[in-house]
This record gives C-alpha cells, sequence and structure tokens, in this order.
C-alpha cells in the first residue's frame, strides 16, 4: 500500500513537474515569438528611417529649377556691386564674410541674416559687405566661388552668390557642375553667363582665392561663415556671434556707426 | 543582475543618451558649433543628413532616449518588448548614420559616436533583460 502510494505521489510530482515544464517552455516560446515580432517590427521602422533620410538626396540642385532668382534681384536692386564688395564705397562700416559657398551655415546667413542687412544698412549706404569665397569643402566650393568671382567681374558676384544659396545641394556630391552653373547665371537678368563661364579659370580668379584663403588664415578662421568688421579703410576685427540672426550683426554694426 | 539592477542601469545608460542628444538639438536650435576635438561636428551637424524630414536626427535621437526610460515604468512584458524594440530602432539608425559618417560625410563627430555607443550598450541591456525574464 505504501509502495503504491509512494509511486502514485512520485506519477503526481512528475506529471507536475512535466507540466510545469510545459509551461515554462511555452512561456519562453511565446517571449521568443514575441522578441521575434518586435525585432522584426524594429527593422521595418530602421529600414523605413533610412529610405526617408536618404531620399531626395540625389544631389540637389536640380538645374532645371532655379529658385528665388526673383527674390534676389528685387533684394539687390539698384544695390551698387564692385568686384567682392556690396554696397556703396563711402560707407562708414565694412563687413567681410568669409563663407564657402557649399556650406549649409553660409546659406543660413544668406537666407535668414543677409536680406535684413541689406535693407536696413547697405541701402541706407552705412554698410558695405566684402565676400570673400572659401573652398575647404570639395571641389564645388571652387567651382561655385570661381563663377561667382567671374560674374563680380560684371558687377553681379552678390547675385550669383545669393541665387547659388538659394538652389545649394548637398555637400560634396559634383552638383555643381557646368549645367547647374550656367543655369544658375542664366537665372539672373544682365549677367552674361556665357562669358562669366569662360572667365572661371581667370589668374585674377585664381589669385582672389589665394588671397582670400590667406586672409582667413591671418585672421585664425577655420570654420565658415567667419566674419570681420570694422570702420571702412580702418582695421577690421574678428566678429564673434553665437546666433546667425539679425541682431547679432545690427548690434555690432549700430555700435561702429555710433549715431551717424 | 538582479532585474531591478539592470533596469537602473539602463536607466543610467539612457540618461547620458539624454544628455548626449539633449545637447546636440541644443546646439541645433541655437545655430552654434557642437564642442568638438574630432574636428568634424559641425560638418556632421551641417550636413543634408542632419535632418529628417525637417526634424534634426538629435532631437529623434533624444526622443528615442526618453522613450527607454519611459519603457521602464511600464511593467511586465510589454514594457520589456517595447524597450528593446526601442533599442533595436535606436541602433539601427545610429548604425547608419555611422556609415554616413564615415563614407558620405567623411566627418567624424564625437557626439554622434559616442551617442551610437550608448545606444548599441542600451540594446546588449534591453535584449538581456528581455530574453532572461
Amino acid at each position: 500500500m505504501s509502495s503504491r502510494s509512494k509511486q502514485q505521489e512520485e506519477a503526481r510530482a512528475k506529471r507536475e513537474a512535466d507540466e510545469k515544464n510545459r509551461q515554462h517552455s511555452d512561456k519562453r516560446r511565446q517571449r521568443l515569438w514575441l522578441l521575434g515580432g518586435t525585432a522584426l517590427v524594429a527593422v521595418v521602422v530602421v529600414v523605413a528611417l533610412v529610405l526617408v533620410s536618404s531620399g531626395g538626396k540625389s544631389g540637389g540642385g536640380d538645374s532645371s529649377k532655379i529658385q528665388g532668382a526673383t527674390d534676389i534681384e528685387a533684394m539687390l536692386k539698384g544695390v551698387p556691386q564692385q568686384g567682392q564688395a556690396l554696397g556703396e564705397t563711402t560707407a562708414a562700416v565694412t563687413l567681410v564674410e568669409y563663407a564657402d559657398l557649399q556650406c549649409p551655415f553660409c546659406k543660413e546667413f544668406a537666407d535668414n541674416v543677409l536680406p535684413h542687412l541689406v535693407q536696413d544698412y547697405v541701402r541706407a549706404g552705412k554698410l558695405r559687405i566684402v565676400l570673400e569665397p572659401l573652398t575647404f569643402i570639395g571641389p564645388d566650393s571652387e567651382r561655385a566661388a570661381r563663377m561667382s568671382l567671374a560674374s563680380g567681374q560684371q558687377g553681379k558676384l552678390w547675385n550669383y552668390s545669393e541665387l547659388f544659396y538659394r538652389n545649394q545641394g548637398e555637400e560634396k556630391t559634383g552638383y555643381a557642375d557646368d549645367a547647374f552653373l550656367r543655369s544658375i547665371g542664366k537665372a539672373i537678368p544682365g549677367l552674361d553667363y556665357n562669358k562669366a563661364m569662360a572667365s572661371m579659370g581667370d589668374a585674377s580668379i585664381t589669385k582672389a582665392l589665394a588671397g582670400a584663403a590667406a586672409e582667413a588664415q591671418r585672421a585664425g578662421f577655420n570654420s565658415t561663415p567667419s566674419f570681420e568688421i570694422g570702420l571702412t579703410g580702418k582695421a577690421a576685427k574678428p566678429l564673434s556671434i553665437s546666433k546667425l540672426e539679425p541682431d547679432q550683426f545690427s548690434a555690432e554694426i549700430d555700435k561702429l556707426l555710433g549715431g551717424k | 543582475m538582479s532585474d531591478s539592477l539592470l533596469g537602473r542601469v539602463i536607466a543610467g545608460v539612457a540618461t547620458l543618451g539624454v544628455a548626449v542628444a539633449g545637447y546636440l538639438v541644443y546646439v541645433h536650435y541655437a545655430g552654434i558649433a557642437p564642442v568638438c576635438t574630432t574636428g568634424g561636428c559641425e560638418k556632421v551637424q551641417a550636413s543634408a543628413y542632419a535632418e529628417l524630414l525637417g526634424i534634426p536626427v538629435a532631437l529623434l535621437g533624444l526622443v528615442g532616449y526618453i522613450a527607454i526610460l519611459g519603457s521602464l515604468a511600464v511593467r511586465g512584458e510589454s514594457g520589456r518588448m517595447i524597450g528593446a524594440g526601442l533599442a533595436l530602432i535606436g541602433f539601427g539608425f545610429s548604425a547608419y548614420l555611422t556609415y554616413l559618417e564615415l563614407f558620405k560625410i567623411n566627418a567624424i563627430c564625437q557626439w554622434c559616436v559616442g551617442s551610437a555607443v550608448l545606444m548599441t550598450l542600451l540594446l546588449i541591456l534591453t535584449w538581456w533583460r528581455a530574453i532572461r525574464a
């Protein structure tokens, strides 16, 4: 009897242990399925993020869709330009901008700050802005800078550089090819773009680029855009800004103008 | 390691992630260059890949780290699964961003690498937590 009861007890214990094991392994299997599902969803999300991120970055600056030509023309219409300078030669204050046409922060300055400075100070004859084009990002930078300087020979450097920023493509993708540079030039009224294209390799332009790089090095600038500001004809000092906003510039310009 | 200790380690790593991503979000909106010893931070932050549909990727990272922290507050299996899923998404996207830094942008940003390392740690920790539970 006792042996039979012991056997029954053992059998029950075994059944219970089996059941527990089965439940445990069921739970484990369920968890693995759940983890597999979680992983699948996560992978789908990552693929979607990657597709969105890489989409629409085929180089930018579609040559057939130059944008902003009318805005730029309106902003600069009637403002005198001489070579790399924008504004009256008699303006009390000169701001020098060191910029790479491929650089997105330089585009930010062009889009958000320059229009205010032109409207409030350059048109009033108080400020002159000089562009020193740098080419550290890559070959597109140099080609764009050369074409801007070549447009400067026709008094249109700022029209060119500003319209270039409006249509800036992704850095280092080679988008600034001849067709792109020409299409920007074509959208600028009064610019002989073929002549400008032909002048891109001029020795004077090579010299201007080397001059800009040397000036940036002298000032210790290693990022773009960087700025120097001072009274026209006097030594300029680096302008340190924490944000690319008009106030940061107007504060310093007003200080230099001293109520003029 | 007990489940609660593992949870605390995950919380610690995710908090560091919040700090790194938060800093990058701040410099993005302030328009300033991040403190950088690798020399490539500004270039990476300024590249066309720094935003996804107009949203800074640093902000996506910040949301991700906060969500992982939030998943720790969800009890049971669901919380562990959510944490593991989020960490896998974060890890996958970080891997893609690191690939972009190395081969497309050609610049390394120490903050982004730091975030990628933290996401990798979170992936290991959250999956360990989910599998062994």
